[in-house]
C-alpha cells in the first residue's frame, strides 16, 4: 500500500479533504493537477505580464494596456493566436527531438519544482536528495534543448546547441559549489532541511544567518542567469547574434512552449532562491488559528517572495546589454567560482569557530 | 574563400542575413565559420536596388531631389543638397546667405538625427534594448524640429535647387534652441549608457579594428575614417554653404586615435553630435535675412554641361555628378556614396572576430544599404 504522507505530503494534505476509499494513485493524480496548473498557467502567466510591464516602465512606454483592464489578458490573447496559427515544420526537419524539444524541456523543468515545498508539508516529492535533484533535472531540461536545437537541422541552431553546452558547464560549477555551502551550513540535502533551519523574520533567512551566505546567493543568483540564458547572459537564443538560436525554426504552438520555457526557467531560478535563502514560506507570525488554511496563507507569501525576485530579475534584464560567449565563461570560471570557494572556506571557518551556529543564535 | 583553412580546420558556411538586425537594410554576409570564428565573410548587396540613378534619367529637374533623398532615408538632406549643389554650379546661381545658412543648420540637425539612429542600432546590436530606446526618445526632438520646418518627418523633400523649399517656420529657431538645450546634458547620459558600462565596452573592445591605411587605400571617408585617424571631412577640406567658418573648429575637435575599433567609432559619433551642436548652437543665430529661394526660369531647363559636387553626409563623402544635355530632363546622374567602400573592408575587417561580434561590428560601421543598392 502506498503511503502518502511519506511519499509526497501535498498529496496526503489534498487526501485529507477527500474521501478515504480513493485510491493513493487518483490522490497523487489530483495533487499533481491542483499543483501544476496554476504554476504552469497562472504564474506564468503573471510572469509574463510582470515583464512585460516592467521593461515597458524601464523603457518608459505603457505596455499591453488593450485586452482586458491593463491589458492583463494580452496573455491570453497570445496563447489562443500562437495556437490557431500554423505549425509550419519543413520537410527535412522530421526529427521527433526537435518537435518534442520544448515540450520535454518544460516537462523536466515542472519536475524540478516537484520537491521544493511553498509551505509546511506542501510539496508533491520527498525527496532525501532533493537539492541536487534539482540540479540534475535542470541540466536534463537544457539537454532536451539541446538536442532540439541540434536537430533544427539551422546553422544557427547549431550554433545555439554548442553554446547550450557551454551555459551548462558555465553554471554547474558555480551551482553546486554554492549548494555544497548550503549543505555544510544546514547539515541537510533536501529543501525539507534546509527550510528547518530558517525562520520567517528576515533574520532568520538563510541569506543573512550566516555571513557567507549571502556569497552563495551571489552566486547562485548568476549561475541561474547563465542557466536561463537570461540577461547580460543571453547568448544562447540572442536574437541579433544567432538570430533567436535555438528557437528559431519554431512558429506557432511550439514558440509559445519555447516562451513558457522561459518564464518557467525564470519562476523555478526565484523558487529555489526563495527556498533555499529568503526562508520559503515560512510566516513571520503565528498562524496556528488559521487551522488548515494556514499553508495556503504560507504559499502566498512564498508568491510574494517568488514575484518580488522575478521583477527584480526582469529589471536586470532590462537594465544590461548582452556579454560575449567567451566573457561569459570568463565571468564563471574566473570570476564566480574562486569567489565560491572562497566563501566555501569562509563557512568552514565560521563554522569552526562559532559551533555551527549562525548570526541570529550568537545575537 | 576558404580554402586555405581548409585542411587545418573545419569550417562550415552559413548566410547571414539580408534579414535581420544587422544594418539599416537588407545586408546579407556569406560567411565560412569555424565553430564561433568567422573565417570568411563576404557581403552580398542588390536586396533593395531601386535603380534610382536611372530613375533620374527620365524625370525632370525640379522631381530630382525627392528621388535622391531616398538614396539614403536616414540622412535625406546630404543627399538633396548634393544634388542642388551640382546643379546650381551647372546654372552658375549664387545662393543667398540666409539659404546657406538654413542649408546648414538642417545638414546638421539631419547628421545628429542619422547619428541618435547609429546609437540604436548599435545598441540593439549588443543587445541593450533599453538603450536604444532611450536614443529613438532623442532622436524624436529632431524629428518634431523638422515636422515643424518642413512638415514631414524622414523624407523631407527640403533642399532644392536655388535655395530651400520654405522659409524658416515662426518659432522655429526658439524650438531649435530648447532642443539644443534638451540634448547637451543628454550626452551625459548616453556616456553612462554607452562608455560607463562596462559590459558594452568590454564586448566593443579590440574588435573590427579598421586601419588608417585601409582608410586611404579604399577611400573610406566620414566618421569611420576619422575614427581610424584619416581626417577626411569635406566640411573642413572643401567648405560649402558656409562651413567656412566651421573649418578651424572641426580641424581643432579631432578625437585622439587609440585602437580604431569598434568602440572608438562609436566614441567618434558621440563626439560628432556634440560638434554638430556646437555649430546648431552658433550658427541658428547666424541666420541673415533675404530670399530663402533664388528665382529660377520657368522652363525648369538646366545649361549644358557637367559638374560634380560632395557634401559631407553622416556617413562621410556623398557625391553627385550630373550631366545634362540643356533639356528638362537630366542625361545622366551618377552618385558616390561613402558606404560602398565599407564593403570592401568588411571581409577584412570581421575575419577573425566571434559570431558574436559580428552585430556590433557591422553596426559600428553605420552602414546603409539603401545608399549602397540605391
Amino acid at each position: 500500500m502506498i503511503d502518502l504522507q511519506e511519499i509526497s505530503p501535498f498529496s496526503y494534505y489534498i487526501s485529507t479533504f477527500m474521501s478515504e476509499n480513493l485510491h493513493p494513485v487518483f490522490v497523487l493524480g489530483v495533487s499533481l493537477v491542483i499543483y501544476f496548473i496554476p504554476l504552469f498557467y497562472l504564474s506564468v502567466a503573471i510572469t509574463t505580464y510582470m515583464g512585460r510591464k516592467t521593461a515597458a516602465d524601464v523603457q518608459m512606454r505603457i505596455g499591453p494596456n488593450r485586452v482586458g483592464p491593463f491589458g492583463i489578458f494580452q496573455y491570453v490573447a497570445d496563447t489562443l493566436k500562437l495556437f490557431l496559427k500554423q505549425d509550419s515544420v519543413v520537410n527535412n526537419r522530421k526529427a521527433w527531438l526537435h518537435l518534442a524539444g520544448p515540450v520535454l524541456s518544460i516537462a523536466f523543468t515542472l519536475m524540478a519544482f516537484l520537491s521544493i515545498p511553498v509551505a509546511d508539508q506542501w510539496y508533491l516529492a520527498n525527496q532525501k536528495w532533493s537539492l541536487l535533484h534539482v540540479y540534475l533535472l535542470m541540466v536534463a531540461a537544457q539537454l532536451f534543448l539541446f538536442f532540439s536545437a541540434y536537430t533544427s537541422g539551422n546553422v544557427f541552431g547549431v550554433l545555439s546547441s554548442s553554446r547550450i553546452l557551454v551555459a551548462i558547464a558555465g553554471f554547474s560549477v558555480p551551482f553546486l559549489l554554492s549548494i555544497f555551502n548550503i549543505i555544510l551550513v544546514s547539515g541537510g540535502s533536501s529543501f525539507v532541511e534546509v527550510l528547518a533551519i530558517q525562520g520567517g523574520a528576515p533574520w532568520k533567512w538563510m541569506l543573512f544567518s550566516y555571513p557567507t551566505t549571502a556569497i552563495s546567493f551571489f552566486v547562485m543568483y548568476c549561475s541561474l542567469l547563465i542557466w536561463q540564458g537570461a540577461p547580460p547572459f543571453d547568448i544562447l537564443d540572442s536574437e541579433e547574434e544567432i538570430f533567436g538560436g535555438y528557437s528559431v525554426e519554431y512558429s506557432g504552438s511550439r514558440k509559445w512552449f519555447i516562451e513558457q520555457l522561459k518564464s518557467l526557467q525564470l519562476i523555478l531560478s526565484c523558487y529555489l532562491l526563495t527556498g533555499l535563502f529568503l526562508g520559503g514560506g515560512h510566516f513571520p507570525f503565528n498562524l496556528e488559528t488559521f487551522g488548515r488554511g494556514a499553508q495556503a496563507i504560507q504559499s502566498l507569501f512564498f508568491s510574494l517572495k517568488v514575484f518580488v525576485l522575478v521583477f527584480i530579475s526582469y529589471w536586470i534584464r532590462w537594465s544590461l546589454p548582452r556579454t560575449r560567449l567567451n566573457q561569459v565563461i570568463f565571468f564563471s570560471f574566473k570570476v564566480l567560482i574562486p569567489v565560491s570557494i572562497v566563501g566555501f572556506f569562509l563557512t568552514t571557518v565560521w563554522l569552526a569557530l562559532f559551533n555551527g551556529k549562525g548570526i541570529g543564535n550568537l545575537l | 574563400m576558404s580554402n586555405q583553412n581548409m585542411e587545418t580546420e573545419e569550417t562550415y558556411y552559413s548566410n547571414y542575413g539580408p534579414q535581420g538586425g544587422l544594418a539599416s537594410g537588407p545586408l546579407k554576409l556569406k560567411m565560412t565559420l569555424s565553430g564561433e570564428r568567422v573565417v570568411a565573410a563576404e557581403p552580398d548587396v542588390g536586396f533593395l536596388h531601386r535603380g534610382i540613378e536611372k530613375t533620374c534619367e527620365k524625370l525632370q529637374w525640379v522631381a530630382l531631389p525627392s528621388l535622391i533623398e531616398k538614396v539614403d532615408y536616414l540622412s535625406s538632406i546630404h543627399g538633396t543638397l548634393a544634388l542642388s549643389l551640382a546643379v546650381e554650379k551647372l546654372m552658375k546661381i549664387e545662393i543667398s546667405p540666409r539659404a546657406q545658412a538654413i542649408r546648414l543648420i538642417v545638414s546638421e540637425l539631419n547628421r545628429i538625427a542619422s547619428h541618435i539612429y547609429f546609437l540604436t542600432t548599435m545598441a540593439k546590436a549588443c543587445g541593450a534594448q533599453t538603450a536604444s530606446q532611450f536614443f529613438l526618445r532623442d532622436r524624436e526632438k529632431i524629428n518634431n524640429l523638422f515636422e515643424m520646418l518642413t512638415g514631414a518627418r524622414l523624407m523631407y523633400n527640403y533642399v532644392c535647387v536655388g535655395g530651400v523649399m520654405s522659409d524658416i517656420t515662426e518659432g522655429f529657431i526658439e524650438k531649435t534652441h530648447d532642443t539644443i538645450k534638451y540634448l547637451k546634458p543628454k550626452l551625459k547620459e548616453y556616456d553612462d549608457l554607452l562608455f560607463n558600462n562596462h559590459i558594452f565596452t568590454n564586448r566593443l573592445k579590440k574588435t573590427g579594428i579598421l586601419k588608417t591605411s585601409d582608410c586611404i587605400s579604399h577611400y573610406i571617408t566620414g566618421p569611420n575614417a576619422r575614427a581610424s585617424g584619416f581626417f577626411y571631412d569635406v566640411r573642413a577640406l572643401s567648405p560649402y554653404c558656409g562651413y567656412e567658418k566651421y573649418k578651424e573648429f572641426l580641424e581643432r575637435s579631432i578625437k585622439p586615435v587609440t585602437q580604431s575599433d569598434s568602440l572608438d567609432r562609436l566614441q567618434q559619433r558621440v563626439l560628432e553630435i556634440r560638434q554638430s551642436l556646437e555649430i546648431l548652437s552658433l550658427e541658428i543665430d547666424r541666420v541673415p535675412a533675404g530670399t530663402y529661394k533664388e528665382k529660377l526660369s520657368k522652363d525648369g531647363k538646366v545649361p549644358k554641361g557637367e559638374a560634380y559636387s560632395v557634401v559631407e553626409s553622416s556617413r562621410g563623402l556623398f557625391g553627385v555628378y550630373v550631366c545634362s544635355s540643356g533639356g528638362n530632363v537630366a542625361e545622366r546622374i551618377k552618385l558616390r556614396t561613402p558606404s560602398l567602400s565599407l564593403l570592401k573592408v568588411v571581409p577584412d575587417i570581421l575575419k577573425g572576430n566571434e559570431v558574436s561580434d559580428v552585430p556590433g561590428v557591422i553596426a559600428s560601421l553605420d552602414i546603409s544599404v539603401s545608399e549602397i543598392d540605391r
